[in-house]
């Protein structure tokens, strides 16, 4: 299976001269469809710049980003635009929603700007919308949703139509621990679904629920971990201590 | 001296077969706490001596009854009332293993710490993946089990934590550091500038 | 108020506040400052180009300390004479010999020791090549100190002897002519040597030259100018007067009596300060309303700063403080910058404004305390501006701000009915003000009141647009859905467009109704564009060589084809004559202008004038009906003919009714007011000139071969007496823009245009964030730009059309005060406005945006 997301030797230099900060280094990521891949590391290590740079929002400075075998260099603004609006979707901690409009058209929003027929981009809307349990409130406005719902909502916009590539920056950041489980759990049956996911993060429980964890420092892959086949291996093995 | 406790609070709730003893605190441990029926005997045995327990009727050995004494309904009050105190914790073979490994010449603590922090990782996914199986739908089990990996989720998360915070002051120690630091406290004025 | 480190602490915020929201504090400074810019040139260049009576006399009397002009009986002047002065004697028995003694007598009566230097004042044709223009002539000699000020130098030198003479350069450029050219003036050829222009006309046409090479005038139009150490008082002044002495004194002047003490009194101003006072009233609202605009907006960008202040336990008053310390520093700062920017923009616009208004202005007058005022006017609306904002800022709930919720707007639904009740009662008292005599105070009032009320509206009216949104494709739903949302900020932007574009449209309603007005009052001489031409008169050999003349000038110069006979009954010439000329006994004013002499033809002369052929009025005309041009002369199918008869000795005039049947000649008029037939004039015993003449055109001449017509039209050494005279109708042509009102014009332009581009640049600023998730979304730069456009263009148009319709408020208002004003709608000024400032706005927008994809930030 090809990967939706894939990165290669990716390096990104913040300023130039002495004022140059590696960001990343040499970064090599594949994400593929159905896979949760979360980015863990300490503020600064590079995990959002990352982000940014998988979604086309910020480029390298070196090495390749596909997007669904897109290679992202060299794509000019419009384009890394397209990319966005059929290929990935992000979600970020806050300000995820365009408060002017509904639940519904926030969702539509990408697919409208792709040019989609405002009829059948809210049909899609709605179907993202049922997919995240948030059918019933397709009409209201970001501010007469709770946080939880409206990343939820996010999490359906970056899905919407065409697109299986989540790109999450702690999107349950400003949520407590409760209700960013169930927007985790959320995420995790997206791609469960189908989705390929990327979640940045400096908690150890949000990243947990990913099948991988990347850790990050000083723009460098420290740790890499997979899930162990058996789990119930290691219970057998936990003497309480 | 936890599975004395949680047999007599398992007593409590009415008498018990040793073998329904055990299935009993497994399942209310949310199976994360596999006990085999020797360890239920051998305990059971040293209640019934403290005076804790008693056999409620006769009948075959193996199939004993026992039932909750009046000592045994106190000294379980006792133990929900206390908390449980930090230094009556077993000691932590991991913080010692890491102060040796950072003493010793030719040890590479990085390593050490990546490696227990990749395995607790995994063990933490794998907490993750149980909370996602969900229970047995009982609701009263559910919540007794999600507390217990809940206990587990945290104390993973908190010894990643820790593993975390050994990281970066060994990166400090290490010479050639200060670029560390350096990054630490540069990049969010550079991300910040880039948002502009 | 509260104490003062308080006090100091709010400012301290305010400041520090301003200072960190470089972008916002720009704009809210640029909108007080952008008022106080205009407020401030407007009045240093009002102050410039209005001559004080001192420096109005520099250009009337030059250096003298007095002018004289003797008119003979008893002469009645304003202060200045120059202003006007009238004889209440005819000058009938005031001829040469009287006028000598009257200017040796007054001459032995100026204080000893005067010099006098006589100037002339006279005007008559200058021709050079085959152009021919009629030109002003100014007799004086421009050497001497005491003319200097009369004529403003432009190239050149000034003439020294008598063949010799400086043209102005408008005259120079209609006679082709450069210095050291040639020109004709009087029958003779005078070599150019100089430009110089009349300092209160630049445009004008004029010749100056020594008195004495001028042809004779009049002595009537010769003025003194006196050089004398004694300063000559009102009294005195009197004095000559009561000799039949017109007499301008510097010194009376400079020290006027209290105006009872003279009789003939100026021009009431009364009417053009009144309409000044609703002008600068008008003006103050625009800039409190724009201030008001960028201080509601700033201060719900303030609001988690503010709640921070109240969480820390500052009470609402302290709140309210800091926010009115930012109207304070804000509105110092674009009061400083605005009086300062004003003054160099007077600077620079001096010329400009000198070439609109035709005239040379006075020295560069900055008059501090006006722009004290007007900067102190800036700082109060600043203050004024955050009074609203502070108390609700104020009154802000703390917990809603801190965790960035934004509270549900809703208007009730009260607001916007009080809002129209008081446009409508503003509008009734702003008609009702205006009935003659109107009450300038109350228009302002009215004026004021009613966009107060729209103001008042417009939350609502963006609201009510909001709910549009649903059906509007992705950019403008967005647009009004923010719109609507954030009332609290494009409620005060849309207001502060509308009162900018009020402005605009009252200044340009005025205009356009004042053209209106002049045009609906203007009466044609003529068919428009039918040449007429008068042979000059004399023997009939004389006649009938000056008729072929005039015929071949007007088929080589205007391309005639034919020239038609127009025969008048007109009084001209001598002997027993009787001529005949319309009048009305309905209105004797009737149409003064209006042609009334009686032309004598037939059906085809009929269809000539008329431009039309009509069965009727040839029926009519054979019928010996009056045919007259327009229905103003009929009187129930009659028509009254002043029937006049002169003799040698003796002259009588008497009415004669006669049927009359009008014809319709459109929006035009004939050439005469009426035609009757050969045989009614002969009935009548009309005597018939034959000097008039129509020539037939294939189109209308143009003003190029007018004026060559002109120029061989004029009198030869070989023919003294001109051939022919040349009229051209050419109907109605509005006069040079009236400078003042077309400054204005512009000025309420740029300030409309400059309130868009500021209140939408707030709004820009404001949707920022939501910039950053469409750039997340994937919208390309191109739609994001297109977004931005649609806000700034929703906030524009909205304001326009709420604009358009409070400004006809006062404009309605001020045309009613003026009796026989009709009301015209700019029809143009408000297409150009509503499709204009919105486009520009989305454009500008657009342009200044910069659309490089703006970066997340997380807030942890």
């Amino acid at each position: 299976m090809t990967a939706v997301l894939s990165m290669r030797e990716v390096s990104r230099v913040h300023g130039s001269g002495a004022q140059a900060v590696q960001a990343l280094r040499g970064i090599s990521l594949d994400v593929t469809a159905g896979e949760l891949v979360a980015v863990m590391g300490p503020s600064g290590s590079g995990k959002s710049t990352l982000l940014n740079i998988a979604g086309g929002l910020d480029s390298p400075t070196a090495g390749e980003v596909f997007v669904e075998g897109v290679l992202l260099s060299g794509l000019s603004a419009s384009k890394l635009a397209e990319v966005r609006r059929r290929s990935a979707g992000y979600v970020f901690q806050e300000l995820n929603l365009v408060p002017a409009l509904t639940a519904a058209e926030n969702v539509a929003l990408p697919r409208e700007l792709d040019g989609i027929s405002a009829r059948k981009a809210r049909i899609e809307a709605l179907a993202a919308l049922a997919d995240v349990d948030l059918a019933d409130l397709a009409d209201r406005f970001p501010d007469e949703l709770s946080g939880g719902q409206q990343q939820r909502v996010a999490i359906a916009r970056a899905l919407v139509g065409p697109r299986r590539l989540v790109l999450a920056d702690e999107p349950t950041g400003a949520l407590d621990s409760v209700i960013g489980e169930d927007v985790m759990r959320l995420l995790r049956d997206r791609c469960d679904a189908g989705a390929a996911g990327v979640l940045v993060t400096h908690d150890a429980r949000l990243a947990a629920w990913a099948d991988r964890v990347v850790f990050l420092r000083d723009g460098r892959v420290v740790d890499e971990t997979g899930p162990r086949p058996d789990a119930g291996a290691l219970l057998a093995g936990r003497a309480p201590r | 001296m936890s599975i004395r406790q949680g047999i007599l609070a398992l007593l409590a709730e009415g008498p018990r077969h040793g073998y329904q003893l055990r299935q009993d605190f497994e399942a209310g441990t949310g199976g994360t706490w596999p006990l085999n029926i020797g360890q239920v005997y051998t305990t059971l045995a040293r209640l019934e001596r403290d005076d804790l327990v008693a056999v409620a009727g006769d009948g075959d050995p193996s199939h004993k009854v026992y039932d909750l004494t009046d000592a045994g309904r106190v000294e379980l009050t006792r133990w929900f009332e206390t908390p449980v105190r930090r230094e009556d914790r077993p000691r932590d073979e991991l913080a010692i293993k890491l102060a040796m490994a950072a003493r010793l010449p030719g040890v590479d603590v990085h390593a050490v710490v990546q490696s227990q922090r990749t395995d607790t990782m995994r063990a933490l996914q794998d907490y993750t993946t149980l909370k996602r199986g969900g229970g047995s739908g009982d609701l009263e089990d559910d919540l007794a089990w999600s507390m217990v990996l809940d206990s587990l989720v945290f104390a993973a998360e908190a010894e990643i934590r820790w593993l975390d915070a050994c990281e970066t002051r060994l990166a400090r120690r290490t010479p050639g550091a200060g670029r560390v630091r350096h990054v630490d406290q540069v990049e969010p004025a550079a991300a910040e500038q880039v948002a502009r | 108020m509260t104490s003062r480190p308080a006090a100091l602490a709010a400012l301290r915020i305010a400041r520090r506040d301003a200072w960190r929201h470089k972008a916002r504090s720009v704009l809210v400074v640029a909108m007080v400052a952008l008022p106080v810019l205009a407020l401030t040139g407007a009045d240093v260049l009002a102050r410039t180009m209005q001559l004080s009576p001192a420096q109005r006399l520099d250009r009337e009397i030059g250096q003298a300390s007095v002018a004289f002009q003797p008119l003979g009986g008893r002469v009645q002047q304003e202060v200045d004479a120059t202003l006007g002065a009238q004889t209440t004697d005819s000058s009938v028995s005031f001829d040469t010999s009287a006028y000598r003694a009257l200017l040796a007598r007054t001459e032995a009566r100026l204080p000893a020791g005067s010099r006098v230097v006589p100037t002339v004042t006279t005007n008559g044709p200058v021709s050079a090549g085959d152009r021919l223009v009629d030109a002003d002539f100014d007799g004086l000699d421009l050497r001497d100190p005491l003319t200097r000020g009369m004529a403003d130098p432009v190239s050149g030198r000034a003439p020294t002897t008598a063949s010799e003479v400086a043209i102005s350069p408008s005259l120079a450029a209609r006679l082709a002519v450069r210095v050291g050219g040639q020109v004709t003036l009087g029958g003779t050829r005078r070599t150019v040597v100089g430009e110089y222009r009349d300092p209160a006309h630049w445009s004008s046409e004029g010749v100056y030259a020594l008195p004495s090479a001028l042809p004779r005038s009049p002595d009537l139009s010769s003025t003194y100018l006196v050089a004398t150490s004694d300063p000559v008082t009102w009294s005195q002044v009197q004095a000559f007067n009561a000799m039949g002495v017109a007499v301008t004194s510097r010194y009376a002047v400079e020290h006027p009596p209290r105006r009872t003490d003279y009789p003939l009194q100026g021009s009431d101003h009364a009417e053009l300060i009144g309409i000044a006072t609703v002008a600068v009233g008008l003006a103050v609202l625009e800039v409190v309303l724009l201030a008001g605009a960028a201080f509601a907006v700033g201060a719900r960008r303030q609001r988690r700063d503010l709640a921070l202040i109240s969480a820390g336990g500052g009470d609402a008053r302290q709140v309210r403080s800091v926010v009115l310390a930012g109207g304070l520093v804000l509105g110092l700062v674009g009061a400083v910058l605005g009086v300062a920017g004003g003054v160099v923009a007077a600077r620079l616009l001096l010329p400009i404004e000198e070439r609109l208004a035709d005239k040379l202005g006075g020295p560069f007058d900055v008059r501090p305390l006006e722009l004290l005022a007007v900067g102190v006017l800036g700082v109060l609306t600043g203050l004024l501006a955050s009074v609203l904002p502070a108390r609700s800022a104020a009154r802000e709930d703390v917990v809603a701000a801190l965790t960035g919720r934004r509270g549900t707007v809703t208007t009730a639904r009260r607001v916007p009915v009080a809002g129209l009740s008081m446009a409508f009662l503003g509008f009734v008292i702003a008609a009702y003000a205006a009935h003659p005599p109107a009450r300038f105070t109350l228009i302002l009032v009215g004026a004021v009141l009613s966009e107060l009320g729209f103001v008042v509206c417009s939350p609502a009216i963006v609201g009510l647009a909001g709910r549009f949104a649903r059906f509007a494709p992705l950019a403008p739903r967005l647009a009004l859905r923010d719109a609507a949302r954030h009332r609290g900020r494009t409620g005060p932007a849309v207001a502060a467009i509308m009162a900018a574009v009020a402005g605009s449209i009252a200044v340009s309603t005025y205009i356009v109704s004042e053209v209106a007005s002049e045009r609906a009052n203007y009466v044609p001489q003529a068919r428009i564009g039918q040449p007429v031409m008068y042979v000059g008169d004399g023997s009939p050999a004389q006649v009938r060589h000056n008729l072929a003349a005039a015929t071949a000038i007007a088929r080589s110069d205007l391309g005639a084809s034919t020239v038609v006979p127009l025969p008048t009954s007109t009084c001209n010439g001598s002997g027993r004559i009787q001529c005949a000329f319309l009048t009305s006994v309905t209105d004797p004013a009737f149409h003064a202008e209006t042609p009334s002499t009686v032309a004598v033809g037939d059906a085809n002369l009929l269809a000539r004038l008329a431009g039309r052929s009509d069965p009727q009025a040839v029926a009519a005309l054979r019928a010996s009906t009056v045919v007259v041009f327009d229905p103003g002369w009929t009187n129930h199918g009659t028509a009254t003919l002043s029937i006049e008869a002169q003799g040698p000795s003796s002259s009588s005039d008497r009415d004669q009714q006669l049927p009359a049947y009008a014809v319709d000649v459109g929006n035009t008029s004939a050439a005469t007011g009426a035609i009757i037939s050969p045989a009614l004039a002969r009935q009548l015993h009309l005597t018939v000139d034959h000097n008039a003449y129509i020539v037939v055109t294939p189109r209308v001449p143009t003003q190029a071969q007018q004026d060559r017509a002109d120029a061989a039209l004029q009198p030869t050494a070989a023919n003294r007496v001109p051939p022919a005279s040349l009229t051209i109708e050419r109907g109605y042509h509005p006069r040079r823009w009236n400078y003042g009102l077309l400054a204005l014009a512009a000025a309420a332009g740029i300030v409309t245009l400059g309130a868009t581009g500021i209140a939408t640049g707030l709004s820009v600023v404001e949707s920022r964030s939501d910039l950053t998730t469409l750039s997340a979304v994937g919208s390309s730069p191109r739609t994001r730009r297109l977004l931005v456009a649609n806000q700034a263009g929703t906030v524009a148009l909205l304001g326009t059309l709420v604009g358009v319709v409070s400004g006809l408020v006062p404009a309605y208002g001020i045309l009613r005060s003026r009796a026989g004003f009709p009301f015209v709608l700019p029809w143009e000024t408000i297409g150009v406005v509503v499709v204009g400032v919105p486009l520009l706005a989305m454009l500008a927008t657009s342009v200044f945006l910069t659309t490089r994809s703006t970066l997340p930030r997380r807030a942890t």
